[in-house]
C-alpha cells in the first residue's frame, strides 16, 4: 500500500501514516456500489463483473441495495428523460463522499441515441462524472480498470478537494 | 395438441361467421375485426372454455399511412389448445384512434395500452387508468408516429476537442 507508512523506532508493532492517506486508504478499499442498473451495461458492469467470473469482492467492493449506504455509483446504460429525475434522485441520496461512474457510450454521451426525443445526451448533464469507462458495453475488464483508476483517484484525492468539487456542483 | 388449429378457426366462425381468420406462416392464428366488435370477440376468445385464450402477450401498434394497426397476441392455455397462439388485428382511423380497452377482459392489457397511448397516441375507451407510461407527464406529441417532429430545440452533438 502506497501509503507513506513510518515505523515508529521506539516502539515496535507501531506505524504513522496522516489522517488523509489512512482516509484515503479505506475509502478506496471499500467502494460499495449501488445496486442500480438502466440498461444491457448493467449486465456486463454489475452482474458480470460483480459475479465470481471477475469478482468485485476481491478489491473490496460489494453492491448495496440502498443509496444511503453506496460509495460508487456505476451509471450503466442510457439515461432517459423519465429516469433522470430519478437518477439525480439517488444521487442525492447517496452519502458523502461519493462517486460516479458513467459506464459505456449511453452514460458518456447518449451514444446511439444520442439527440433521440427521450434520451440525456450523456449523464454529466445531470451529475457529476468522476470516471468515464467507454464501449458498448465495456468488457468486464475495462471495467474493473476504470475502477483501479477510480481507486487511484481517490488515493490522490485531499479532504479539501473533494470539498472542492462539491461545490462545483 | 388435441386441438387442431382449424378446429380453432371452426368454433371462432361458428359464433362470428363474419369473420375470416387465417393461419399465418409462422403457425399463428390471426383474425382481423372491427374495432366495434373487438371486446366481444377477446370475451369470446378467453371465456370459451374450448378456447381458453387466457394469456395476454403483449399488444402493439404499427403506423401505416392510411391507418393504425393495433396488434393483440394472446396464447391459449386451455386442455388442448395450449400453445396455440393468436393475433387479433384492428385497423383504427387516423384521426382521433380510439378503441375499447381490453383491460376488462386481460387485466395485463393495462400497460400496453398505456404504452401505445403514449407513444402513437390512440385513445382507449374504459381503461381505468390511462396516462403516459414510459416518457414524462409534460411531453408533447406521440413519438412512434411516422409524423412526429421533436418540438424540443436541436442539441449541439457533443464532441471533445483532442
Amino acid at each position: 500500500m502506497d501509503l507513506n507508512l513510518l515505523e515508529n523506532e521506539r516502539i515496535p508493532g507501531v506505524i504513522t501514516t496522516n489522517l488523509q492517506q489512512i482516509l484515503n486508504w479505506g475509502r478506496k478499499n471499500s467502494i460499495w456500489y449501488m445496486l442500480f442498473g438502466i440498461a444491457c451495461c448493467a449486465i456486463e458492469g454489475l452482474m458480470a463483473t460483480g459475479a465470481s467470473r471477475y469478482d468485485l469482492d476481491r478489491f473490496g467492493m460489494i453492491f448495496r441495495a440502498s443509496p444511503r449506504q453506496s460509495d460508487l455509483m456505476i451509471v450503466a446504460g442510457t439515461v432517459n428523460e423519465k429516469m433522470a429525475e430519478r437518477v439525480r434522485r439517488l444521487y442525492d441520496q447517496m452519502a458523502e463522499p461519493k462517486w460516479v461512474m458513467a459506464m459505456g457510450a449511453c452514460a458518456i454521451s447518449g451514444g446511439p441515441y444520442q439527440g433521440k426525443y427521450n434520451v440525456v445526451d450523456g449523464v454529466d448533464r445531470i451529475i457529476p462524472v468522476d470516471i468515464y469507462v467507454p464501449g458498448c458495453p465495456p468488457r468486464p475488464e475495462t471495467v474493473i480498470y476504470g475502477l483501479m483508476k477510480l481507486q487511484e483517484k481517490i488515493a490522490r484525492e485531499g479532504l479539501e478537494k473533494k470539498l472542492q468539487q462539491k461545490a462545483r456542483v | 395438441m388435441s386441438v387442431e388449429k382449424t378446429e380453432i378457426i371452426g368454433l371462432i366462425r361458428e359464433e362470428f361467421p363474419h369473420l375470416n381468420p387465417e393461419i399465418r406462416p409462422q403457425g399463428e392464428i390471426l383474425v382481423r375485426v372491427e374495432k366495434e366488435e373487438l371486446v366481444k370477440v377477446a370475451r369470446f376468445l378467453k371465456e370459451n372454455p374450448r378456447l381458453a385464450f387466457t394469456y395476454y402477450s403483449f399488444m402493439t401498434a404499427t403506423d401505416f399511412p392510411d391507418r393504425f394497426e393495433l396488434t393483440t397476441v394472446v396464447d391459449a392455455l386451455g386442455r388442448g389448445t395450449r400453445g396455440v397462439t393468436l393475433w387479433l388485428k384492428v385497423a383504427l382511423p387516423k384521426e382521433g384512434a380510439e378503441v375499447d380497452s381490453l383491460t376488462g377482459v386481460w387485466p395485463g392489457a393495462n400497460w400496453y395500452e398505456r404504452e401505445a397511448y403514449d407513444l402513437f397516441g390512440i385513445r382507449f375507451k374504459g381503461h381505468p387508468d390511462l396516462r403516459r407510461i414510459l416518457l414524462k407527464e409534460d411531453f408533447v406529441g406521440h413519438p412512434l408516429r411516422k409524423d412526429f417532429v421533436d418540438a424540443r430545440p436541436p442539441r449541439e452533438r457533443l464532441i471533445r476537442e483532442r
